[in-house]
């Protein structure tokens, strides 16, 4: 078991040190940097354009769902990535298999497409028929 | 006939449930009498046992021998057909009859039949009711003739489910409560229980080499089992394997008696269930501990029920007394009697623990005595409430001016739940007291006991005098003037219980005693046999 | 399929046939944002190819099952030690459960359309896809898998239950969902890379062959148990054992009642037999070797199952929220079936522990979609699960009432009902372990008594409690069924004991006996590259 606790110590100090590691960092620059506070010190980006409001805004929907499409297609192309590499000894084969992969993808595409969800501007007689709130 | 007379049993149990089906499937308006029909069918196929047992009554050893076999264990009408089988296990459908279960199956037979009649005064739901009825009657008969654990358990809990309808839909006013505490209560009981079923098969496995048994029969007869279980270093969880599992069966088989730490589901459940649920509960459910214990519980731990004799027996006599007590300070007609039933058990109780053979006849006569007189005695509770609407004992007075069928029968029903001579109630309690008396040799703690538990004779006179004087004496009181005499349904339903009453106090070696004595006999001396006790209680055996 | 030619590896059509439920399933899932797309948004075109999928679905497993039951487990996508799908008789075991459960939230789902029509393609949508993440996760001894196939069970279960988009509580629900899920699978990655670390597999089977030389020589024992126990986070997570159960009541309650009962049952299912057949394999190492290693686990395996099932029994007391009592009821239950996770690291046991878990599964199934689909159709009706909707329900639906009296009864494990047989299989096979798993015994039953309590107070409002409500109406494919499930219930109680005991026991039999072959091919195919570096260090 001495190898346990020794892993365990070493586990331990590996651990401690990362930790003090961060907060030294920390530690000396609060210790050695010059103190001069400003109310633009306060401010989201102390340069380029003067913060307008509150940073708690929702933001509109329509970039998360454009968002999420981008994530969705970054991915499919990590994917493609691999597969590119060895398509040459793959052949047809290969092909099928990241078509359907792709197919269904797209698939999914279009039925955002076709459901105005890729639309900037929606027109509203493309949305799904609300239900009003009833839960309070 | 050959597939009738091969599987009597089976008859007997499933009878009621074609009953049910049948209900199910026809109009509401033929219910009641299906139901009737299906509980008289299922008693006439009780009684149709007799053929076995009757020549029992010629009492002489050979007959005796005859009928009871020559060991515990040699049953009658034996069935047995293998039903989920493995490597390991083997559960079976296994049912027989000897001289323990033979006299409850038939009281099951009669009071549920004499329940069923009484109630004519259900008029809610009616084909709901009737189908619970007669599924509570299969589970009741099916644990009295169930010799396989497995099934005897399923039975145990298909009893289970009608009752707690039947006192909840059916009942009083605060009948939710009654009826979950019931069911609440007999649960805990019987997980307890299943635990320690479980728990006899993986040692009975070690015991055999191999696999184990649901054998009633075999766990309590076979000498390698019994070994195993008694052995102090068989141990469970740390715990020794007998004291455990003894106490585990006996919480189950007590909260069904009940006795005194275990019985405060009885006086809610009595008093909401209606009326001849009552009489099924306390006639037939309480019975179903009682035979727990003398099936299970003492056959297979018998070195346990001689380690623990003294504890068991004071909670006999606790029952006894708290039980008297409690019905003594009760203005509920309804409660009085279901303490009076607490009380009764007591007697049944203690009659076990002494482990001598009078004890245990005293103790089966007074479960049949008590399973006749307290059915008798709800009815006629219920009998007055159907007219009164209210219970209060002190409300009444005199009824005996007014109704003088009625109270005459209540007498008769009332004496003999008392104990007076020549009614059934008293032969019980006298074999019990005079066994306990008996075992002064093998016991220090019997003479009290015995002491204490006659004190409760005196103290049961005291409340069923107290109440017949305030209920059925005194002068007329005007509120009750017009009330009608007991009609021909009631007589009817009363009669028969009042001369079973009287033939088992005037006869009871005839009636009861010749039917089972040889099979209690067997089960005494085996216990004693495998406790390993010879001495004392051998020579303080027989009557 | 190896193709040596160009030094790939390529699934044959008879490989594909293996994984047909899966494609069915997503062919389902394509076909049905196809006809969206063309058709636009309608329930019963949508229920119509669902169907269609499930009944693909349910012959394509069928093929499998008969090919196990020829050929045995069948392992796909690479040759054994690193296969990444099993398909053994396992497999398709709960692949039949997961179809015809879908079947029935399927029928529920559709009972209820009047009021959902218009999001029917996206609710199944995503149904399905979680369906394929959960048959995945039982089809696999890959980490790597395994962890994928969660992803994919969960996300769309994260969408699932903020389906009602309307619904504040589900919105809170989901997110709660989503951050608790989300940080239950990033404990478990990193439990699977320090995993990978110790033992340079992902195979669950080849560590369960290394683990003995490897941590008796490094001595690395604490740094397994780190590993094994974070990835029992992402695991507990799923079946939601206590402490990480604290998700359940609220995506129970917030969610639809369809979907309440997809993931209290299915993801439930999903990930208890996915952790049963971690253990069994874990088990299955060198002979003599592993208990010393696994010990402590099956230890504390027992100690949060005994948790998990007296929290789910606690916290369903006071509920008054049906869906919301029958979700901690199901934490019970999974705390009843994690139980069975102690002993399947006993190779003596496993044969007993898993028919328990194959009967166990199918009655537990039933009992739940049976005690849902009433649940279901009264929130159609009136359009809430409180329990006093249930009120009078003997008289004013009688039918319904004694099905869902008949499921309670079985959830609490009364006989002759199934869940009664199911529960006595189970403690069977904890009692046959003998020693502290009696303690186990014990507190099952006395969790029983315990659960009885809260199942019978909806049984109390059905049939005891007065209501002058007028009768209510529903539809009979619903009320048929729920009787169905019902009657299910009553004949596995009783005549359909046996034949279920012996089908499950042999289904057991031919489960192990095929690992035992698996086990035997890795021994031969054995040692590879990192596995002999580590032997002879």
């Amino acid at each position: 078991m001495g190898t346990n606790v020794e892993f365990l110590f070493g586990l331990l100090l590996f651990a401690a040190a990362g930790v003090a590691m961060i907060l030294g960092g920390l530690l000396l620059g609060k210790l050695i940097r010059p103190k001069a506070p400003q109310s633009e010190k306060g401010a989201a980006y102390e340069c380029g354009e003067p913060a307008v409001g509150s940073g708690w805004v929702q933001y509109d929907l329509r970039f998360y769902v454009v968002a999420l499409v981008f994530v969705i297609f970054d991915v499919e192309i990590m994917l493609l990535w691999p597969w590119a590499v060895v398509f040459k000894q793959g052949g047809a084969a290969a092909l099928w298999d990241l078509l359907f992969f792709f197919g269904v993808i797209v698939v999914g595409f279009l039925f955002l497409w076709r459901f105005g969800y890729l639309d900037w501007v929606r027109s509203v007689s493309g949305q799904v028929p609300r239900n009003e709130d009833d839960q309070n | 006939m050959e597939l009738f007379s091969q599987h009597i049993l089976s008859w007997i149990i499933f009878t009621p449930i074609v009953g049910a089906a049948l209900c199910l499937i026809l109009p509401t308006r033929w219910s009641r009498t299906l139901a009737m029909a299906a509980s008289l069918i299922t008693l006439l196929l009780c009684i149709s046992l007799y053929a076995t047992y009757g020549p029992a009554a010629a009492d002489t050893p050979e007959a005796r021998q005859e009928v009871f076999g020559v060991q515990y264990g040699d049953m009658k009408h034996v069935e047995r057909a293998s039903w989920i089988t493995g490597e390991k296990f083997a559960i079976e459908y296994y049912l027989g009859v000897d001289g323990l279960s033979f006299p409850l199956v038939v009281l099951t037979g009669v009071i549920t039949f004499l329940s069923c009649w009484a109630s004519f005064t259900v008029k809610k739901a009616i084909k709901g009711y009737y189908i619970l009825f007669l599924l509570l009657e299969t589970g009741m008969l099916g644990v009295f003739l169930s010799l396989d654990f497995f099934l005897f358990y399923v039975f145990w809990e298909v009893m289970l489910l009608p009752m707690y309808f039947l006192i909840g839909v059916w009942g009083g006013p605060r009948k939710e409560y009654a009826a979950i505490k019931f069911f609440i209560y007999t649960l805990a009981g019987s997980v307890l229980m299943l635990v320690a079923i479980v728990a006899c098969y993986f040692f009975s496995a070690s015991a055999l080499g191999g696999r184990g048994t649901f054998d009633i029969v075999q766990l309590s007869t076979n000498q390698s089992i019994l070994q195993k279980f008694s052995d102090p270093h068989t141990l469970l969880l740390g715990f020794r394997f007998a004291p455990f599992m003894f106490l585990l069966f006996a919480i189950g088989f007590a909260i069904k008696v009940p006795t005194f730490p275990f019985h405060t589901w009885l006086p809610d459940a009595h008093v909401e269930a209606p009326t001849p649920i009552s009489m099924i509960l306390a006639g037939i459910l309480l019975k179903m501990g009682a035979y727990g214990f003398f099936r299970i519980a003492y056959p297979i731990f018998p070195t346990v029920a001689r380690e623990f004799a003294w504890f068991i027996a004071a909670i006999g006599v606790i029952s006894i007394i708290y039980g008297a007590l409690c019905a003594m300070a009760q203005t509920d007609f309804k409660k009085l009697v279901a303490y009076s039933s607490i009380s009764h058990m007591g007697y049944v109780i203690l009659g076990l623990a002494i482990l001598n053979k009078t004890g245990f006849q005293g103790a089966m006569f007074q479960v049949l005595a008590h399973g006749i007189s307290s059915p008798m005695c709800f009815f006629l509770v219920g009998v007055i409430y159907e007219r009164a609407h209210h219970r209060e004992i002190n409300r009444f007075g005199g009824l005996w001016l007014t109704m003088p069928r009625y109270s005459s029968l209540a007498t008769v029903g009332f004496f003999a739940s008392l104990g007076l001579p020549a009614l059934c109630g008293f032969i019980g309690e006298v074999y019990v007291l005079l066994g306990t008396f008996r075992a002064k040799d093998t016991f220090d703690w019997a003479v009290p006991m015995a002491v204490i538990a006659a004190l409760g004779a005196i103290l049961t006179a005291g409340y069923i005098l107290w109440m017949i004087q305030r209920v059925y004496l005194g002068p007329a009181k005007d509120e009750y003037k017009g009330f009608p005499d007991a009609n021909r349904n009631e007589i009817g339903i009363l009669v028969p219980l009042a001369a079973l009453c009287l033939l088992m106090g005037i006869l009871p070696t005839h009636t009861v005693f010749n039917f089972m004595n040889g099979t209690l006999d067997l089960l005494q001396e085996k216990i004693v046999a495998s406790a390993g006790i010879v001495g004392h209680l051998a020579s303080s055996i027989g009557m | 399929m190896w193709c040596a030619s160009i030094g790939y590896w390529l699934p044959s059509g008879n490989d594909l046939m293996r994984v047909g439920p899966d494609l069915a399933l997503i062919a389902a899932i394509v076909l049905i944002l196809l006809t969206t797309m063309v058709t636009g948004r309608r329930a019963l075109a949508t229920a119509v190819i669902v169907m269609l999928g499930l009944t693909a679905g349910f012959l394509l497993n069928w093929n499998a099952g008969v090919w196990v039951s020829h050929h045995g487990p069948d392992t796909i996508l690479e040759p054994v030690p690193a296969s990444m799908i099993i398909v053994d008789g396992f497999t398709v075991y709960f692949r039949f459960l997961l179809l015809i459960f879908l079947a029935g939230v399927t029928s529920f789902w559709l009972l209820g359309a009047n009021r959902q029509e218009k999001d029917s393609p996206e609710f199944f949508t995503l149904l399905l896809g979680s369906a394929v993440g959960m048959s995945l996760m039982v089809s696999t001894l890959n980490l790597l898998m395994i962890v994928v196939a969660m992803e994919l069970a969960s996300l769309p279960s994260y969408a699932l239950a903020a389906f009602d988009r309307n619904s504040r509580k589900g919105a809170e629900a989901a997110v709660k969902y989503v951050i608790f899920g989300s940080i239950t699978a990033a404990t478990m990655v990193y439990g699977v890379s320090l995993l990978y670390g110790l033992f340079g597999t992902l195979n669950l089977a080849e560590i369960a062959q290394q683990m003995p030389f490897v941590l008796a020589e490094h001595g690395r024992t604490p740094l397994f148990y780190l590993a094994i126990l974070a990835f029992a986070v992402g695991v507990g997570f799923k079946i939601s054992a206590v402490p990480f159960h604290f998700w359940c009541p609220d995506v129970f309650e917030g969610a639809r009642v369809e979907v309440t009962m997809w993931l209290s049952v299915a993801s439930k299912a999903a990930g208890l037999c996915l952790l049963l057949r971690v253990m069994q394999t874990l088990a299955a190492g060198p002979t003599g070797a592993v208990g010393e290693y696994v010990g402590p686990i099956a230890g504390a395996i027992g100690l949060f199952a005994a948790l998990t099932c007296f929290v789910g029994n606690l916290s369903a007391y006071r509920q008054t929220s049906v869906k919301r009592l029958l979700a901690y009821s199901s934490i019970a239950h999974a705390g009843y079936m994690l139980m069975l996770g102690a002993i399947l690291l006993r190779p003596e046991l496993s044969e007993g522990a898993w028919t328990a878990i194959i009967a166990y599964l199918l009655i537990y199934m039933f009992m739940n979609l049976g005690a849902f689909g009433v649940t279901a159709l009264v929130e159609h009706y009136s359009g809430s699960d409180h329990i006093e909707q249930f009120n009078g329900l003997g008289r004013r639906a009688p039918w319904l009432a004694v099905a869902m009296a008949v499921c309670l009864f079985s959830l609490v494990g009364l006989p002759p009902l199934g869940g009664f047989l199911a529960k006595w299989w189970l403690l069977w096979a904890l009692a046959d372990g003998g020693g502290w798993l009696w303690a186990l015994v014990i507190w099952a039953c006395l969790n029983t008594a315990f659960s009885l309590f809260y199942y019978a107070r909806i049984i109390k409002h059905m049939f005891l409690t007065e209501d002058t409500r007028e009768k209510m109406r529903v539809p009979m494919s619903g009320v048929a069924i729920v009787q169905l499930c019902a009657v299910v219930l009553i004949l596995t109680g009783t005549i359909l004991a046996a034949p279920i005991r012996t089908a499950a026991t042999r289904y057991a039999q031919g489960l192990l006996q095929s690992r035992t072959a698996e086990t035997l091919t890795l021994t031969d195919h054995a040692p590879d590259e990192t596995h002999e570096s580590m032997l002879h260090h």
